[in-house]
């Protein structure tokens, strides 16, 4: 309890617009895809049992981040972000030796978020101390509930009082930017059990003189996904998952107690403390930022800068041994690319920037990313949205969702994909600028 | 009589089975034997040549196959195998292509035993005094029994021992035998060559260059192809393109003469100006009097069919033309509905055919339909002794306005096993029918025959038959007459609004159950919309059943991050498609589904069940 924090907060950065413009700098996205289990309601690319194969997909990473940077000529970057699978699994020093090569390819910014998902088994005060030596600012582990019911209905491996005593350590260890993730809507769960999860978490230690509970909650209704065995299981009349009424209500029993707690309700499913403790990391997909996708199956995306070259998201080769001898090889792992038309991006601007609850889509941003006025385009739609409650204005001519519209986030959102885009209009930046102003003029 | 005419060396027959008794293996058979079709060319089943018909494993289209056979006499004969549609919405077919034909096979399954459709078609065989060869099939099957079978087919019609083979189609057991008694029992065609041609239309199909291909019988005198023909029926004459016959390609031939079977390219540009049953004579030396037993084609089944989308409204009206072209029996109107906007209303012979021209539609030429709930035609009878025709429940005159409404009652003819009686009994009478009588066909088998409304059985009435006797029933039906019936109008409103296009004509008795079950089933299968959504049944201004479509809650993607954007995006996108083909009535997004409740109804909480 004696140890001092060893690094300072992010510095609270000033609300950035989404979308991001184009020169904004990247995230970086470093995949793990090992698990000493696969969660049954996992749809993630991950793998248990090949944990032998990690010391060469880290070297691999290690040369992969060399290539890329290379090849985007050392491009700014703001954040790093360790995802999984169990990124836990690796160790402190190899963690380090990817961060250090991140700074070597990049240019990171030296207070950039640095993020690693935990799972609270297999974790101790020394594990963390060594994350914050190799680089690591910000925690996010993996709770998913502390009903002994539900952790093993969704299949994890730890007990409630793993998870405490991970946060403790990770707090001990001296992390002031923690994370929790957690589940609802698992088959058996009761309201009550619900809120008694997150007054439980809310009460954990807060970082020395902050309040108490983490600085940020993911909370996440649990999906199906099919194909896992969770699916199965429900298919087959095993498990019965609570209908969406039922979710709703846990939703919005969520809602109410984060609210109540004095958390910022920044994205669909996800709370800080306060503004600045937001995930700058995940903030970058909502703005629908550029980003790179390191590891197997990794996706990233490029937004597009001139006609001739469209925005293109691209996915690396999905198993492990195959990821990692394409990069033996020397050979570039991307498996697939996938082409963003600008009306597909436009449209993806929409469906993730909705999701910042207090932000939304600006305007003045809208228009220097995609070359075209948020209302020429979508003045009737945000209309007809605000019409029924779903949207809102936001100050600068931006929409937002309502919290009736949050609810019904999908209806809404489909409502703005593959616009009909105006035959005239070049919508890239550095082209044609005047007209798209017109044309936002007029609206 | 001429002695060079070939008619003594002809047979004509068709086949008589149930589907999947094995008629077109037993074809395939036939072919190979006679060399007809080489194995090598085989392409499996050649008589049923759509796709659907595949599919659906019926044969829609009838086919008229020529075959050169040396029997065992050393003679050589011209078999001319008739093929006839499967099933009971195209009887009127099967009975055109029996009556050209001088005898049948009637194939059996030997597991199986004999089915109500078959034996229609045996007496309709009968009635046209054809000889019967029975075939008592698939004796390969582990569990045939194809003595008690035999013995079945021969108490219903009196076969003689020799009338009877047996045969597995798929060896190739039997098939000799078959050919030889095809020759031995079915009589020569006996038509006069040199009196006036008749020739009797059995079939036709549209063809691209050459017309209307009519399949004929010619039973007196001879066509050629340079001949102008007349239609007796429809009164049209027109300069014949060719005659010939199919081996199984079309093969061109001077002339056909009495007794032969082939096609007629007649140049005509629509199949209902050349119908099934009409009589071919020549313009220049006319028969006096047609062949009998022809029936303009006569649609039973009718529905609305819109497009999902406004504007493919002169895509689906050239559609409909094009299948008009070949399928007399299809008709079409323009209508509009205020839910649906406008569409077609177009009449069937029965739910089989009507399945299948939506498939085609949607199929062949890509076009996405919302079918209203089937109706049949009533026969209203205004005050004032005016009388109308309604096949839309939306355009029945208000009870004010009516005397007397008429609807079509059809005899049914049901085989069950005995033990399924009581279900049968049960159902029938759940839906007016009235029980006529019932016929021990042996120690388990019997034949029940009653009168239904038709109305009643195009709702759902099979799949319950079916259900009910564990797939062992079998069905047939013909129309018996218009009897008056006390029926009231039932509307639906939904969001307040009254939709048309689901509005059904119901017994009085029925109406309270069927309205409560109907807004029941649309509670369950249109989608929970964004606001609160009253479903309502009502006869006239009364409402007799309302159920409430609660609030769509939540829809939110729990999670979207990096990996996730373009699946996300996709999952949406479709959504939004599945919602682009529903109908927005008022301000509700209706599915096709909920048009076709009406079908499932008194099938219990089947149709609630399929949602929640």
């Amino acid at each position: 309890m004696s140890i001092m924090p060893t690094i300072a907060l992010p510095s609270a950065s000033p609300a950035v617009p989404a979308p991001a413009s184009l020169d904004a700098p990247l995230g970086i996205y470093l995949h793990v895809p090992f698990c000493a289990h696969v969660c049954p309601y996992c749809d993630f690319n991950t793998y248990a049992g090949q944990g032998g194969l990690i010391p060469r997909y880290v070297d691999a990473l290690e040369r992969e981040i060399a290539r890329q940077g290379g090849a985007l000529g050392g491009r700014d970057a703001a954040t790093i972000f360790f995802g999984g699978g169990t990124p836990s699994l690796l160790s402190p020093s190899d963690i380090g030796r990817l961060v250090r090569a991140c700074r070597g390819a990049f240019a990171v910014a030296a207070d950039a978020e640095v993020t690693l998902e935990a799972n609270p088994n297999g974790v101790d005060p020394a594990y963390f101390a060594g994350l914050l030596e190799a680089g690591v600012n910000r925690v996010s582990l993996g709770v998913q509930t502390q009903q002994r019911r539900g952790l093993r209905v969704l299949g994890r491996q730890h007990e409630a009082t793993d998870a405490a005593a991970a946060f403790r350590a990770a707090r001990d260890a001296g992390f002031a930017n923690l994370s929790l993730d957690l589940i609802f809507g698992w088959p058996g769960q009761t309201p009550d059990g619900w809120v008694a999860d997150l007054d439980t978490v809310l009460g954990w230690p807060g970082s020395a003189g902050g309040p108490d509970g983490p600085e940020h909650l993911s909370l996440y209704s649990l999906i199906v996904e099919p194909g896992t065995p969770m699916a199965d299981a429900v298919a087959r009349g095993i498990l019965a998952v609570p209908d969406d009424d039922a979710t709703a209500d846990l939703y919005e029993a969520a809602i109410a107690r984060m609210a109540d707690a004095g958390y910022v309700h920044y994205e669909v499913a996800n709370w800080a403390r306060e503004p600045g403790l937001a995930s700058r990391h995940n903030l970058g997909y909502w703005r629908n930022g550029d980003y790179l996708g390191l590891g197997a199956g990794a996706h990233g995306h490029l937004a597009g800068t001139s006609p001739a070259l469209p925005g293109a998201r691209r996915m690396q080769h999905l198993l492990p041994a195959t990821w990692v001898a394409a990069v033996e090889r020397g050979d570039d792992p991307t498996s697939n690319t996938e082409a963003i038309p600008p009306a597909t991006a436009i449209g993806e601007t929409m469906l993730l920037g909705l999701r910042l609850l207090r932000q939304g889509v600006a305007a003045d941003a809208f228009l220097a990313r995609h070359g075209i006025a948020l209302d020429a385009l979508y003045g009737a739609t945000i209309a007809e949205l605000a019409a029924k409650g779903l949207v809102e204005r936001t100050p600068g001519g931006g929409v937002r969702l309502t919290s009736r519209g949050l609810l019904l986030a999908n209806d809404v959102c489909a409502e703005f994909l593959d616009p009909a885009l105006p035959e005239t209009a070049v919508l890239l930046p550095g082209t044609e600028r005047t007209l798209a102003v017109d044309v936002g003029s007029l609206a | 009589m001429d002695e060079t005419q070939t008619q003594p060396r002809i047979r004509n027959f068709s086949i008589i089975a149930h589907i999947d008794h094995g008629k077109s293996t037993l074809a395939d058979r036939l072919l190979e034997q006679t060399q007809t079709v080489s194995r090598r060319q085989m392409v499996d089943q050649v008589l049923d040549s759509m796709d659907l018909e595949r599919e659906k494993g019926i044969t829609i289209k009838a086919r008229a196959v020529r075959m050169a056979y040396e029997a065992k006499d050393g003679e050589r004969y011209e078999l001319n195998l008739i093929d006839t549609p499967g099933h009971v919405d195209f009887s009127y077919e099967v009975s055109r292509s029996l009556a050209a034909c001088e005898g049948a096979l009637l194939v059996v399954d030997a597991a199986q035993g004999i089915e109500a459709q078959t034996m229609a078609n045996v007496y309709l065989a009968l009635e046209h005094d054809l000889a019967i060869v029975a075939v008592i099939n698939k004796i390969d099957l582990p569990n045939a029994e194809p003595e008690r079978v035999a013995a079945e087919v021969g108490q219903f019609i009196g076969l003689l021992d020799d009338e009877v083979i047996f045969a597995s189609a798929k060896e190739g057991r039997g098939i000799t035998e078959i050919l030889e008694a095809v020759v031995a029992k079915v009589p020569a065609p006996t038509g006069r060559r040199e009196a006036p041609t008749r020739a009797l239309i059995f079939d036709s199909h549209y063809d691209a260059y050459k017309g209307v291909i009519a399949y004929v019988k010619v039973v007196d005198g001879a066509i050629g192809r340079n001949d102008r023909i007349r239609l007796i029926g429809t009164g049209k004459e027109v300069d014949l393109l060719e005659v010939g016959f199919f081996g199984p390609d079309m093969q061109q031939v001077p002339e056909l003469t009495a007794g032969e079977v082939g096609y007629l390219a007649t140049g005509l540009k629509a199949v209902k100006d050349c119908q099934v049953g009409d009589t071919v004579t020549l313009a220049a030396r006319p028969a006096a009097a047609a062949l009998p037993g022809y029936r303009p084609a006569k649609p039973m089944v009718f529905a609305g069919l819109y497009p999902t989308e406004a504007n493919a409204f002169p895509l689906l009206r050239d559609a409909l033309e094009r299948l008009k072209l070949n399928d007399a029996s299809l008709t079409y109107e323009p209508e509009s509905s205020l839910a649906l906007g406008f569409g077609f209303r177009c009449g069937f012979l029965g739910l089989l055919h009507m399945e299948i021209i939506q498939e085609r539609l949607e199929r062949e030429y890509d076009i996405d339909l919302l079918a209203t709930a089937p109706s049949v035609e009533y026969e209203v009878v205004l005050r004032g002794d005016k009388t109308i025709k309604v096949d839309n429940p939306a355009e029945l005159p208000s009870p004010g306005e009516i005397e007397e409404i008429r609807e079509p009652w059809m005899a049914i003819n049901v085989i069950v096993p005995s033990r399924y009686i009581g279900a049968v009994m049960e159902l029938v009478t759940g839906k007016r029918g009235v029980y006529d009588e019932l016929v021990y066909l042996d120690e388990e088998r019997v034949q029940l025959k009653f009168d239904m409304p038709l109305g009643e059985l195009i709702v759902d009435f099979y799949d319950q038959l079916k259900s009910r006797t564990q797939g062992y029933a079998s069905l047939d039906y013909s129309f018996a007459e218009l009897r008056p019936a006390d029926l009231v109008k039932l509307d639906v409103l939904v969001n307040g609004a009254p939709v048309d296009a689901l509005s059904l004509i119901s017994h009085r008795d029925d109406a309270y159950y069927k309205g409560r079950e109907l807004v029941q089933a649309l509670r369950a299968l249109i989608p929970r919309q964004m606001f609160d959504v009253p479903v309502q049944a009502s006869i006239g201004s009364r409402i007799i059943a309302r159920e409430t479509i609660r609030a769509m809650r939540k829809n939110v993607l729990a999670k979207c991050y990096g990996g996730d954007v373009s699946r996300k995006r996709k999952l949406l996108e479709k959504q939004k498609e599945g919602k682009a083909r529903m109908k927005i009535v008022g301000n509700v997004e209706i599915p096709q589904e909920a048009f076709m409740a009406v079908l499932s109804l008194g099938g219990g909480d089947k149709a609630v069940a399929a949602k929640d």
